[in-house]
């Protein structure tokens, strides 16, 4: 009677934990510097210098030039490994857009991109069954610079919560 | 006296012979489950690619109210920026986006042209997220795996002279 009731016991725990997915994290994988808020406030538009931006940043991913193409690394998770790496082309008009409502733009002009990339991964398993969702997360940084000056004039921060 | 004592040892036999293959045969039903499950396996897969577009603030769109600051302030600088009369260089949607692919602009203002006169001021914003949703199901050495791309895409259509959204059109593509 006890072994039966030990069979029973681990009979109903197996079945509980065909239904029971258990949460697995993986990752995240990251690619470049985190940019974080203290460093993005530490930028005055008007004020701070192309080199002093470069000394807190370091260096960026792309430098947009206006009427030209941007080659940017891409970076993210996938389902052919945990991140997949080549590059895209972007016209650089797709940058200058976010400045060109308040900024009178010129040959002068580049955009500093920075970005930071973090791939979550999650994986949930119950006994005989796997449930994988990731997601990437980018942080974006676009420095309006004037090459001939050598001052930043505006930025824009995306932070993707 | 002995032969009652010869009945109880045979009826405790019996009982235990009994409780025996009750055991055995809950042995081999789950043993049985085990053989059937072994080498089964379902899976499943969901990758958000991109940032995904903000469904709240697409809702917000207001066409001929809604202007263009707002606009990449909720969603950041567009995938491309279609004018008339150019070619766009758009990086394909999915995880490596590799390259670019050559569109012209005249194409995304088709998709406008029946509601709007098209004039010369207007640009169109595009952007687009990706996600890739996949599942496998497999017994033994047989195996079923299935994966697909699932694009959003947004097309903002915006006077360039006033900075007005004059309207939108979102889908979603598999």
């Amino acid at each position: 009677m006890k072994k039966i009731c030990q069979w029973v016991f681990f009979l109903f725990t197996f079945l509980c934990l065909l239904g029971c997915p258990i949460p697995v994290p993986m990752g995240p994988l990251r690619s470049g510097e985190p940019i974080r808020d203290k460093q993005v406030v530490m930028v005055e538009p008007g004020k701070t210098t192309k080199k002093e931006l470069l000394e807190w940043l370091g260096a960026p991913m792309a430098i947009a030039v206006r009427d030209e193409i941007t080659v940017i690394p891409s970076v993210t998770g996938s389902l052919v490994g945990p991140l997949s790496r080549g590059y895209y082309k972007i016209n650089s008009d797709t940058f200058f857009e976010l400045f060109s409502a308040d900024h009178e733009l010129s040959e002068y002009h580049r955009v500093y991109y920075y970005r930071y990339v973090a791939a979550k991964k999650t994986g949930y398993f119950a006994l005989f069954a796997v449930y994988e969702s990731g997601k990437t997360m980018t942080d974006n940084l676009w420095v309006l610079v004037n090459e001939k000056t050598g001052v930043v004039e505006d930025y824009v921060f995306r932070k993707q919560d | 006296m002995v032969q009652i004592e010869r009945q109880t040892i045979s009826g405790m036999e019996q009982t235990l012979q009994h409780m025996a293959m009750k055991e055995k045969f809950l042995c081999s039903i789950f043993a049985f489950m085990l053989l059937c499950m072994s080498g089964c396996m379902v899976t499943g897969v969901e990758y958000i690619i991109d940032e995904p577009l903000n469904e709240a603030r697409i809702a917000e769109i207001q066409r001929a109210e809604t202007t263009k600051q707002e606009i990449l302030t909720w969603f950041g600088p567009p995938v491309a920026i279609a004018r008339q009369g150019t070619t766009m260089k758009i990086p394909p949607p999915g995880p490596t986006k590799e390259g670019y692919e050559e569109i012209l602009s005249e194409t995304f203002f088709e998709l406008f042209s029946a509601k709007h006169e098209i004039i010369e001021g207007h640009i169109i914003y595009y952007y687009y997220y990706s996600v890739i949703k996949g599942s496998f199901a497999g017994i033994g050495l047989a195996g079923n795996s299935k994966q697909r791309l699932v694009v959003s895409k947004l097309w903002i259509l915006i006077n360039d002279t006033t900075g007005i959204v004059e309207d939108y059109l979102m889908r979603i593509l598999e």
